[in-house]
C-alpha cells in the first residue's frame, strides 16, 4: 500500500476520521497513535519487526518521532529506524486519545 | 557372591556369577531456558547454577549458548541457556537455532525434557508470545514469572493460577536477583519432568488457532497473548505510570539528537578512560608479579635452555596473556552495568544513524569501543549484532582499532623519534589512534560495497525500562568473560609464545658455527673475556664475565636461529618499507602479542631484554643503529613506516583464532589476516616514500 500524504487525524480532533485512510508510521509525530493495518514487504527485517510485536492489529503509539523513532507496542518501547517504520501503515482506531490507551499498555 | 542362598521356594540354588551390570548410567536431564532479551534470563541462569556456567557454540552454528547445571532431587540437571528470543521466527538464525534446540534437531544435543520460560512480569502480554510458541512446540514447560518485585512495585497483581490454567503450564512468581520463588520453581520443574509430555493439557485454543492463519502468523498469537495477559493482570496503579514516565523523561534526554549524543559521548568516554586508568592498577601488579617470578626462576634454574624456556617462553607467555585480564574483566563489568541499567539499548539507538553511514549498525559501537582494549573480547561481544553480514564486517575491521598491545610499540617509536618534542610525539600518537579508526571505518565501507554488500540492517531495538543494575550480575559476567578469554585466547597465546620461543632459540649457535655470523672482533672480545674469567679468583666475578659473553653473543644467537633466518629471508618483502632483517625478526616475533617486538628489538640490537623497559637506553640504541653503509637504520621514514605497519597489520594470531571460533570457518580469519597485512604494507610503503621525500 503506498504511503498517503494525509495526516492521521485529517478530520480534526473529536471527529471520526475515515478508516480507509492509512499513513506510514514514520509520518506520525510524537503522541500520535493508530492501529497497524498493513505492513508491506516480507524482508527479514520486516519479520523482525513482526516478532517484536509490530504486527497487524496491534496498537502503535509514537513516543518520539524522527529517525530512528521510538514507538510503544504492547507496552514495550521500541527504537525503530525510519526506513523500517515507513513500511508500517496505521489507521486511527477510535476517538480515544492516544495517551489514555498508552497508559493501559 | 559366595555360598548358597535360598530362593523364594526354599530351594537352595548354587551361586551363579552373573555379569555385573554397571549402575544405570544417570542419563543427564536437559532443561532449556528461554525468554525475551531483557526478561532477566541471565540473572536467573546465574541464580540457578551459581558460577558454574560455561559458554559453548551449538555444533555447526555460530549461535552460542551457555551451559550450566544444578542439582534437583539428587539428579543433576543440565541447563541450556538459549539466546534471548522474541519468538521462533524462521527468518532469524538465532531463533531458528533455538527452535531446533528445543526440538532436539541439533546434532550433539538431546531434546530438552522441559523448558523454563522466563517471562517479564511487568510486561506480561509481550512476553507471553514466546511462551505460547514454546508451548506450541510441545515441550513441557514451567513459566518463571520474573521481576515479580518490580511488578508488585508497579501495583500489578498477577493471577498466577488462572495464568497457569490458560497456558497449561505451572506459573511461578520469582525474583531472579534475590532468589525469591526459586524453591517453588524447582519443585514445579521436578513435577513437570516427572510427569513428562503425556501429562500436558491440550493446546490452548487461542494458540492452536494460529496454525491456520495465513496473513500474519503472529497476529493470532499476539491476540492470544494480549487477551491472556489482560485477564491475568488485575490492577494497575499510578506507580507503574510513574516508573514509565521516569523512563520516558530520561529518554527525552538520552535519545535527544543533541543531549542524547552528548550523553553518549560522555558515558562512552568515561568507560574508555576508566578501562585505561582503573584497570591499569591491577595490570601493573600482574606485570610486576610476573617480572618477579621471571627473576626468581631465572636465578634458581641453571643457565641454559630450560631457564630461557621457563623465563621467556612460559612465564613471559602467561604474563603476556594475563596482563590484559583486568582490562577485559573491567570492560565487561561496565558493559553489563550499562546493559542492565537499560542504557546500552539507548547507546545503540543514538549511535545507529552515524554508524549506518559507514554501513554498520548502532549495536556495533560498543564492540568497537571495546576493541581499543583488546580485539579478542570485542570480537566475542559482536554477538549483540543481529544481522550476520553486519556482524561479519564488524569482526573483520575490529582488529584495525588500536588495542592496548600496540601502545608499547607506539611509545617506543614516538620516544625514538620525538623524545625532545613531546607535543609532536603526542600528535603522532593520537594520529596512530585516528589512523586505526579511519582504517576500520574505511574498510567497513569497502566490505559493505564489495564482498558483503548491503546497507546495515535497520534498527529495531527494545528500549527496556531504566532500572538499577545488579552488581552481582556484572561481577559474574566479568568473571565469565574473563575466564572465556583465558581459556580461549590464553591457551592459544601461550602456545604461540612457546613456538616463537623455539623459533628464536634453535638451532643453537655452537662455537664451531661462530664464524658464520659472529664478526671477528666480537670473537676476539669473547676470547678476551673468557681468558679473564679463567684467571679471576672469585666465582661471582667469573659469572659476571660469562654473563657479559652471553650478552655479546645473544644478537648472533638470534640471527642464527630460525627466526633470524626467516627475518633475513623476508628482507626483500620488507626492504621497500625501510626495514632491515632485525626489524623483520621483531615483526615475526610479535605474532603472539604485538608488544613483544619491543623486547625482541632490544635483544636483536644487543642491549638485552631488561633494557627494553628503559625507554631512553632503547631509543638511544635504536637511534645509533647503522646499516652496512653507515646510514642510520631508524630514519624518521623507517620508524614512521614501522609505526603505520603496526597500526594496521594483523600481527595477532590469537585474534585470528577467535575470529575462527566466532565465524565457524577459517575463510574469514584468512581474509582478515590477508587484507590487513596487504593494507599495512601498502600504507607503510607510502609512509616511507612520502616521509623520505619530505625529509
Amino acid at each position: 500500500m503506498p504511503p498517503l500524504q494525509a495526516p492521521i487525524h485529517p478530520a480534526g480532533p473529536g471527529q471520526v476520521p475515515d478508516p480507509a485512510r492509512s499513513v506510514s508510521a514514520n509520518r506520525l509525530s510524537a503522541g500520535e497513535c493508530g492501529l497497524i493495518c498493513d505492513i508491506d514487504g516480507d524482508h527479514e527485517d520486516i519479520e523482525r519487526l513482526k516478532t517484536m510485536g509490530v504486527c497487524l492489529g496491534r496498537r502503535l503509539h509514537v513516543i518520539k518521532a524522527g529517525d530512528p523513532m521510538i514507538v510503544s507496542v504492547m507496552g514495550t518501547r521500541l527504537g525503530i529506524a525510519g526506513r523500517l517504520a515507513g513500511h508500517v501503515f496505521l489507521r486511527p482506531d477510535d476517538g480515544v486519545p492516544c495517551h489514555e490507551r498508552h497508559q493501559g499498555g | 557372591m559366595s555360598g548358597t542362598r535360598a530362593d523364594e521356594s526354599g530351594r537352595h540354588v548354587s551361586p551363579v556369577s552373573l555379569p555385573v551390570l554397571p549402575a544405570r548410567a544417570a542419563v543427564p536431564v536437559t532443561v532449556a531456558l528461554a525468554g525475551n532479551p531483557n526478561a532477566g534470563k541471565t540473572t536467573l541462569f546465574n541464580q540457578l547454577t551459581g558460577m558454574r556456567g560455561k559458554t559453548a557454540n551449538f555444533a555447526g552454528t555460530t549461535t552460542s549458548v551457555r551451559l550450566g547445571s544444578f542439582p534437583l532431587n539428587g539428579k543433576s540437571i543440565q541447563l541450556l541457556d538459549l539466546p534471548g528470543l522474541y519468538g521462533m521466527s524462521e527468518h532469524k538464525t538465532e531463533e531458528r537455532t533455538a527452535r531446533d534446540a528445543l526440538l532436539g534437531k541439533l546434532s550433539g544435543r538431546p531434546r530438552p525434557q522441559a523448558a523454563i520460560v522466563v517471562v517479564d512480569a511487568t510486561n506480561l502480554a509481550r512476553n507471553l508470545y514466546l511462551a505460547g510458541q514454546v508451548r506450541e512446540l510441545g515441550v513441557p514447560m514451567v513459566i518463571a514469572l520474573n521481576m515479580i518485585d518490580l511488578a508488585e512495585a508497579d501495583g500489578l497483581e498477577i493471577d498466577t493460577d488462572s495464568l497457569a490454567v490458560e497456558l497449561g503450564a505451572p506459573v511461578v512468581a520469582v525474583n531472579s536477583r534475590s532468589g525469591q520463588g526459586f524453591d517453588l520453581l524447582k519443585r514445579e520443574l521436578a513435577y513437570v519432568l516427572d510427569s513428562g509430555p503425556e501429562a500436558m493439557p491440550a493446546l490452548p485454543e487461542g494458540i492452536a488457532a494460529c496454525g491456520t492463519c495465513t496473513t500474519c502468523p503472529h497476529e493470532a498469537r499476539y491476540d492470544w497473548a494480549e487477551e491472556v495477559g489482560a485477564r491475568a493482570v488485575r490492577t494497575a496503579t499510578g506507580a507503574r505510570l510513574m516508573s514509565l514516565r521516569l523512563t520516558e523523561a530520561i529518554d527525552r534526554w538520552l535519545t535527544h539528537p543533541f543531549h542524547g549524543v552528548a550523553g553518549f559521548v560522555l558515558i562512552m568516554a568515561a568507560v574508555f578512560i576508566s578501562i585505561f586508568t582503573v584497570a591499569q592498577v591491577p595490570m601493573a601488579w600482574i606485570e610486576a608479579g610476573f617480572g618477579f617470578a621471571g627473576d626468581v626462576f631465572g636465578a634458581i634454574l641453571p643457565p641454559g635452555d630450560l631457564n630461557s624456556f621457563v623465563v621467556n617462553g612460559l612465564i613471559g607467555g602467561i604474563g603476556g596473556v594475563l596482563v590484559f585480564l583486568p582490562q577485559i574483566c573491567f570492560l565487561f563489568f561496565l558493559i553489563t552495568l550499562l546493559e542492565d541499567s537499560g542504557y546500552l539499548a539507548r547507546a545503540a539507538f543514538v549511535a545507529d544513524r552515524p554508524m549506518s553511514r559507514v554501513g554498520l549498525p548502532g549495536r556495533a559501537f560498543v564492540p568497537m569501543l571495546s576493541a581499543h582494549a583488546c580485539a579478542i573480547p570485542a570480537i566475542m561481544s559482536t554477538r549483540v549484532i543481529e544481522n550476520w553480514r553486519d556482524r561479519l564486517v564488524s569482526i573483520l575491521v575490529i582488529p584495525l582499532l588500536t588495542c592496548t598491545a600496540r601502545l608499547p610499540v607506539y611509545v617506543m617509536i614516538t620516544a625514538l623519534l620525538f623524545a625532545d618534542r613531546p607535543v609532536v610525539g603526542g600528535l603522532v600518537f593520537t594520529g596512530a589512534y585516528l589512523l586505526g579508526m579511519a582504517a576500520a571505518i574505511g574498510m567497513a565501507f569497502v566490505f559493505k560495497s564489495t564482498i558483503l554488500p548491503g546497507a546495515s540492517s535497520p534498527l529495531v531495538i527494545e528500549l527496556p525500562r531504566y532500572r538499577l543494575p545488579s552488581m552481582r550480575n556484572a561481577l559474574l559476567t566479568a568473571y565469565d568473560r574473563g575466564r572465556a578469554f583465558v581459556t580461549r585466547a590464553g591457551t592459544v597465546i601461550l602456545g604461540i609464545s612457546v613456538v616463537l620461543w623455539v623459533l628464536a632459540t634453535y638451532p643453537k649457535l655452537e662455537e664451531s658455527a661462530w664464524s658464520t655470523v659472529v664478526p671477528a672482533e666480537t670473537i676476539a672480545q669473547v676470547a678476551g673475556l673468557r681468558t679473564a674469567a679463567a684467571s679471576v679468583a672469585s666465582e661471582a666475578e667469573a659469572e659476571a664475565l660469562e654473563a657479559e659473553v652471553g650478552a655479546l653473543l645473544s644478537p648472533y644467537e638470534l640471527e642464527y636461529s630460525v627466526a633470524g633466518r626467516v627475518g633475513k629471508a623476508v628482507a626483500p618483502v620488507f626492504s621497500p618499507l625501510g626495514f632491515d632483517w632485525k626489524i623483520n625478526v621483531g615483526v615475526i616475533s610479535s605474532f603472539a602479542a604485538r608488544e613483544v617486538i619491543v623486547a625482541t628489538l632490544a635483544i636483536v640490537y644487543g642491549i638485552g631484554e631488561d633494557a627494553a623497559e628503559d625507554e631512553e637506553t632503547l631509543s638511544a640504541t635504536l637511534a645509533a643503529q647503522r646499516h652496512a653503509d653507515g646510514s642510520p637504520v631508524f630514519t624518521t621514514a623507517t620508524a614512521m613506516a614501522l609505526l603505520v605497519f603496526f597500526v594496521l597489520a594483523m600481527q595477532c594470531l590469537p585474534t585470528n583464532v577467535v575470529t575462527r571460533r566466532e565465524t565457524g570457518s577459517w575463510k574469514w580469519p584468512a581474509l582478515q589476516f590477508g587484507y590487513m597485512t596487504v593494507l599495512a604494507w601498502m600504507a607503510a610503503f607510502v609512509t616511507y616514500r612520502v616521509v623520505s621525500l619530505l625529509a
